[in-house]
């Protein structure tokens, strides 16, 4: 049995503005096993960029703030641990790469000094150490002649090589838990492809875990052992990635899929998703969804439906579901998680 | 970063030609014959002749455009109408004052001025960030007159800490400095405190911070180096205006430096001296926005490759 790296309970990350408290995580359990990929996958604004900030630390406060929940990492509970602690967390044993490559590294230091920066401080190496490993570790993820690349400046660099080095930045310190938000979506499609096999090459060579967080299925369908679907900060779909893919439960997961293009179809029209994610200080009363969902019953506008397994590995958030098996079975009783 | 350095050298050279072009056409576009007040207004026609032969304004203009290119180069500005006094020498003695002034009023400025700007930044929308902002509004907008005034009505005839005027030994600098620097202490305050706010915002930030650096390493090495690039330009622009603001302090303070002579020196219509501070002035200007450029360069790799 693999042991168990993160295991979040019933987190929820609010923020709190002027026009109203925005929901931003809420209510997000989760469980990340060493070694495994998990993919969060939902449209702009569903809440998963919130929800790797929270596991990092880095939600800004104000506005906002983790309400409640738990994030245990190993053994500890990292909404309860100190600052100082958190930063010896952070870039060490759990480690985030970021969307924009191109924004995400310092303009005015040399990529060699802002690998170098993570061995420093946490390791407490040497210049000429830190300098060796840091070396070492662009090598590790296919950037030619480090030796000289150290001295260049970001704007130096191309946007794959820029998330080449936050790749290296993140894996510096070998950390057990990588969170990667959108690592591609600023990418040309061939380059992206190389970053994917790059993370998931990496991921075997030093057993991390990912969390790679990306509103385009096709990206996790490759990498991901299981599959989260979030929207409008609520987990609607949780899977393995085979039955994901093959026999997707949620409507709003089986509208992501139809909008992905199939070589084998030709569409005149490529399907989309009616409508927006709501923002999220009015999310409507009842499943957050119901607006934009074909399925859409009475019993969806006036209440949410709870998260229920429905197979060993698959957890659904629909009220389909809850009434085909009360339907069904009324004797077995929908099993909340 | 050498052939930038270069590079910049070279477009400094046209801005210095224009820069004498005006300098030497002032001399005849300013109403008034400088010949005449030289000689004063009871000389006969012969006299004023003769002095208009010794200035060489009979000469033609581009004649004496040149001569005056050359002298400047080797040099030589002319006498002094009033004193017969080398122009570049009596420069030379009032100098040193002036430029000590405005670098105090430079480091003053700056010093202070990122220092209330960081403050007010990592306060934002705080007790500290309105404390600091209000003490920068109040600088920028006071005259350097006024302010100057006001300083020494405390501190000197009430306090009685410090000299009132002239600029015999150290102390008497302090209220000088003060006063000159004050208006682009504010300034630097506000770009300082815009800057980190902006900065702090960048994803590079969240970045240093994701790597679990200290946050005094994030604020103070990876905000404020990024900040400072807009404050450099600030302060290099504000260095130059401060050679020219020493005009009024100067005055005020009654301290015989380069910006009073100039004043004297436009009131008795002492053309080779006016022409001299203010070709010494604008030189300066020229040559601290060219060093501004080239911190600049050192600062922000991203100016030196494009």
């Amino acid at each position: 049995m693999t042991k168990e790296l993160l295991e979040i309970k019933n987190l929820k990350t609010y923020f709190f503005t002027d026009e109203g408290t925005v929901r931003a995580v809420d209510g997000v359990d989760l469980e990340l096993n060493k070694g495994e990929t998990l993919g969060i996958v939902g449209e702009s604004g569903s809440g998963k960029s919130m929800m790797s900030l929270s596991i990092m630390g880095l939600i800004p406060n104000p506005p906002g703030k983790i309400v409640d929940g738990q994030i245990n990492f190993k053994d500890k509970n990292l909404c309860k641990i100190s600052k100082s602690e958190y930063r010896r967390i952070r870039g060490n044993e759990i480690s985030m790469i970021f969307q924009e490559p191109m924004t995400s590294l310092n303009p005015v230091f040399t990529i060699g000094k802002q690998i170098m920066e993570v061995y420093k401080h946490h390791q407490g190496l040497s210049k000429a150490e830190a300098k060796e490993k840091t070396i070492e570790m662009l090598k590790l993820v296919g950037i030619s002649m480090p030796e000289r690349r150290i001295h260049e400046y970001p704007n130096q660099l191309s946007g794959g090589m820029r998330q080449r080095v936050m790749i290296a930045m993140a894996l510096a310190c070998n950390p057990e838990l990588l969170i990667a938000d959108e690592p591609t979506t600023a990418l040309d499609v061939t380059i992206q492809a190389q970053i994917l096999k790059l993370m998931d090459d990496l991921k075997h060579k030093l057993n991390t875990s990912i969390i790679l967080i990306t509103h385009n299925l096709g990206v996790v369908a490759q990498t991901a052992d299981k599959i989260i679907v979030m929207y409008a900060g609520k987990v609607m779909e949780y899977s393995d990635t085979k039955s994901i893919f093959k026999n997707p439960k949620h409507p709003y997961t089986e509208g992501l899929l139809d909008s992905i293009p199939k070589i084998d179809k030709p569409v005149d029209r490529l399907s989309a998703i009616p409508g927006t994610v709501p923002s999220s200080n009015d999310f409507p009363t009842g499943c957050s969804f119901y607006p934009r969902c074909k399925y859409a019953m009475e019993i969806c506008k006036e209440k949410g439906p709870d998260l229920i397994k429905l197979e060993d590995d698959v957890q659904v958030r629909c009220w389909k579901y809850i009434e085909e098996k009360t339907f069904v079975s009324k004797d077995h009783h929908s099993e909340k998680v | 970063m050498l052939r930038f350095i270069i590079n910049r050298i070279f477009q400094v050279i046209p801005v210095l030609l224009g820069i004498t072009i005006l300098v030497f056409s002032m001399l005849h576009l300013i109403p008034g014959d400088p010949a005449r007040t030289m000689v004063g207004i009871e000389a006969s026609a012969e006299q004023i002749e003769q002095a208009r032969e010794e200035l060489g304004l009979n000469r033609p203009l581009h004649e004496q455009f040149f001569s005056f290119v050359g002298n400047a180069i080797k040099g030589d500005l002319g006498e002094s109408i009033r004193t017969s006094l080398p122009v570049t020498e009596e420069i030379l003695n009032r100098l040193p004052i002036t430029i000590n002034i405005a670098i105090g009023a430079t480091i003053f400025a700056t010093f202070f001025g990122m220092l209330f700007g960081i403050i007010a930044a990592i306060n934002h929308n705080k007790f500290g960030d309105g404390l600091t902002m209000v003490i920068s509004l109040l600088s920028v907008s006071t005259p350097s007159y006024f302010l100057g005034l006001l300083l020494m009505l405390v501190f000197s005839l009430h306090l009685g800490w410090l000299p009132t005027i002239g600029i015999s030994t150290p102390i008497h600098y302090i209220l000088p400095i003060v006063t000159l620097g004050a208006q682009a202490m504010g300034l630097i305050a506000r770009m300082t405190r815009s800057g980190m706010l902006d900065v702090l915002r960048q994803d590079y930030i969240r970045t240093a911070r994701a790597k679990g650096l200290p946050e005094r390493v994030v604020i103070y090495i990876h905000a404020f180096k990024n900040a400072l690039i807009p404050v450099v330009t600030v302060v290099g622009l504000r260095f130059g205006g401060l050679l020219a603001g020493t005009v009024l302090v100067e005055s005020v303070f009654a301290v015989p430096g380069i910006g009073r002579f100039m004043v004297e020196a436009v009131l008795i219509r002492d053309y080779p001296v006016v022409q001299g501070t203010v070709l010494v002035v604008a030189v300066s200007f020229v040559l601290i926005n060219l060093l501004v450029d080239i911190i600049y360069g050192l600062l922000d790799p991203r100016v030196r490759y494009t």
